[in-house]
């Protein structure tokens, strides 16, 4: 593991989103300007959009697990459990996975 | 009024520095600052109540500002009471203690302490039975010290209380009958009522059956304090968190939340990552001490620390670097940390962090004499202007160029007057402050003593200013505090 990848690990999503967005702007002023993207520019976007995915995936599963456990102890009151269920739905759509 | 202001910046400095021990620290310093300046007293308990972060602080001063006081004084009895019925029961019974042993010691409070301190404690018993969710709350954590506090405030209570607290009958759905039933429930739904609940962890981690379940960490993560957090950092690294992607995304979403959270103590992350071998969870929890010093504020200018490493003095060197950091992490002007024995060795840590100051000064070592104005010559041949002067040193002053001779020539070549600080560790003869008293530069003197207290150091970084009088009159600013006001907040306070 190099230095950098070991530093985007200890960013939160927020800044890993915000140095995504910094990052994709500079590469699309150079590639406008006609010149070569670096590539230690392309080595960062690389790592920091895949340890992007991988957090949001991880929080999106860690949002789904708590609204399940929210929801188990909600059995009895339909009106909160049915806007549980819709969360609970569209996460589980963004997941790709199936009760 | 020169003098008065000075006296009152000495009692506030020696109030300030006192870090973590047994309260009696406090005893000659708070009976010393109530004789002198009662007023004062009264104000730096309110302003301490917000700013502080050395929590014993918090339980000690008001007990203390209750001796000594005059008939006239009902508004500084009343802010001392009251800021004692804003702790958690567990440290008003702590306080009660550390009253009645003063008490015993002769030290008795002026007035009758039945009148002053248990109607208040009733209300405050009161307050809590009039919100359910809040009293219930209170006594799943706190339940022998709310015992201990009835008992003292010779209040029976209400028929539910006294059917919780001492007949142990707890009503059906209410949070103590959800915890008496987690260790028979499966893990998923133990994790779930403990989600819903809000079952506070030290509660939860005791009640349930399998601790270690993956769904119970999740929950137990999920409700987790800032403070929680930090302390249990170890804790929850050992239950793997630190490898499971859900659980670290839930450690990471609580690390935000405290990021968030003003109950934070400032350095107790930064000290918890140095017991974290997790890389990932180690710099986490740096950056939220990062984050947290950077909340505290309140200083201004550019600065200069002067870091002692002569010869010994190795802890000038650390104490030098945190307060650097500290500074580094809260002001918007430069820092400058210059090392010095007779020579100096500058280096600028402008929004350096602790961790990148280290790197930079990992080369410097304690040797030779000292020159405490080298430093301050330095910045003067380059033309470098500071408001504000932070030393770490033992005041050892002992080769030339000596601070009180550099000082005015700086001043004279800069047309600026900094306010100068001494942290002051253990070492040679102190010939610094005396010199300077001699020399009219008002030097504020905060004393570290052997071991540096780490935990006081962000409340007394936090407090330097670049105009010599403006925290006595923040301090002052500060109003006292009324047990209306108290009563009137209906949120949890602990």
């Amino acid at each position: 593991m190099n230095v950098k990848t070991n530093n985007v690990k200890t960013l939160s999503i927020e800044d890993l989103i915000i140095g995504q967005a910094l990052l994709q702007v500079m590469q699309d002023k150079i590639k406008e300007n006609g010149h070569e993207v670096p590539s230690e520019l392309a080595t960062d976007i690389k790592a920091i959009s895949s340890e992007l995915d991988e957090r949001l995936q991880a929080d999106r599963e860690r949002q789904l697990k708590v609204l399940e456990m929210r929801r188990l102890a909600l059995s009895t009151i339909d009106e909160k459990r049915a806007r549980l269920d819709t969360e609970i739905a569209a996460l589980r759509g963004k997941l790709g996975v199936t009760p | 009024m020169e003098h008065t202001q000075y006296s009152r910046n000495k009692l506030v400095n020696t109030l300030l520095k006192i870090g973590h021990g047994k309260f009696e620290i406090y005893l000659e310093p708070g009976l010393l600052a109530n004789q002198a300046e009662p007023e004062l007293l009264g104000h730096f308990i309110a302003w301490n109540d917000k700013n502080g972060k050395v929590r014993d602080s918090k339980i000690a001063l008001p007990v203390i500002a209750l001796r000594g006081l005059k008939e006239s004084d009902g508004d500084l009895k009343e802010n001392a009471i009251a800021h004692l019925m804003r702790l958690s029961p567990r440290d008003l019974v702590r306080a009660y203690d550390f009253n009645k042993t003063l008490s015993a010691a002769g030290k008795r409070i002026s007035g009758n302490r039945h009148r002053l301190f248990e109607p208040a404690l009733k209300r405050y018993l009161q307050v809590r039975e009039e919100n359910p969710k809040w009293w219930d709350r209170t006594v799943l954590q706190h339940r022998r010290a709310m015992k201990h506090l009835y008992r003292i405030a010779h209040y029976k209570g209400s028929e539910r209380a006294v059917a919780v607290l001492w007949d142990e009958q707890y009503p059906a759905r209410s949070i103590f009958a959800t915890v008496a039933a987690l260790r028979t429930m499966p893990a998923n739904e133990a994790a779930s009522a403990i989600l819903n609940k809000n079952i506070p962890l030290e509660v939860a981690i005791g009640a349930v059956a399998k601790a270690k379940d993956k769904d119970i960490v999740l929950a137990l993560i999920e409700g987790m304090s800032g403070n929680q957090l930090i302390t249990n950092s170890q804790f929850l690294q050992r239950l793997g968190v630190g490898s499971d992607p859900i659980l670290k995304a839930s450690y990471d979403a609580a690390i935000e939340r405290a990021k968030k959270s003003g109950k934070v103590e400032t350095l107790k992350a930064g000290r918890a990552a140095e017991t974290i071998t997790d890389e990932t969870m180690a710099a986490k929890l740096t950056g939220l001490q990062q984050t947290k010093t950077r909340q505290l504020g309140g200083i201004d200018g550019d600065w200069a620390v002067l870091a002692d490493c002569s010869g010994s003095m190795a802890a000038s060197i650390e104490l030098g670097r945190k307060i650097a950091a500290l500074i580094a992490e809260q002001v918007k002007g430069a820092v400058y940390l210059i090392f010095f024995n007779v020579a100096p060795t500058f280096i600028e840590v402008t929004g350096l962090s602790y961790d990148q100051i280290l790197e930079k000064t990992k080369r410097i070592h304690a040797d030779g004499g000292t020159a405490v104005g080298c430093g301050l010559d330095y910045l003067r041949a380059k033309g470098v202007t500071v408001q504000g002067i932070a030393i770490a040193s033992d005041g050892g002053d002992n080769t030339p160029p000596r601070f009180h001779m550099a000082y005015p020539a700086y001043v004279k070549a800069m047309e600026i007057e900094p306010t100068a600080y001494l942290f002051h560790v253990e070492g040679e003869q102190d010939t610094l402050t005396p010199c300077c008293q001699l020399a009219g530069i008002q030097l504020e003197r905060f004393e570290m003593g052997k071991d540096v207290d780490y935990y006081s150091l962000p409340n007394l970084v936090s407090t330097l200013r670049t105009n010599r009088y403006s925290l006595v009159d923040e301090i002052m600013a500060t109003e006292l505090l009324t047990l209306e006001k108290v009563f009137a907040q209906k949120e949890v306070i602990a």
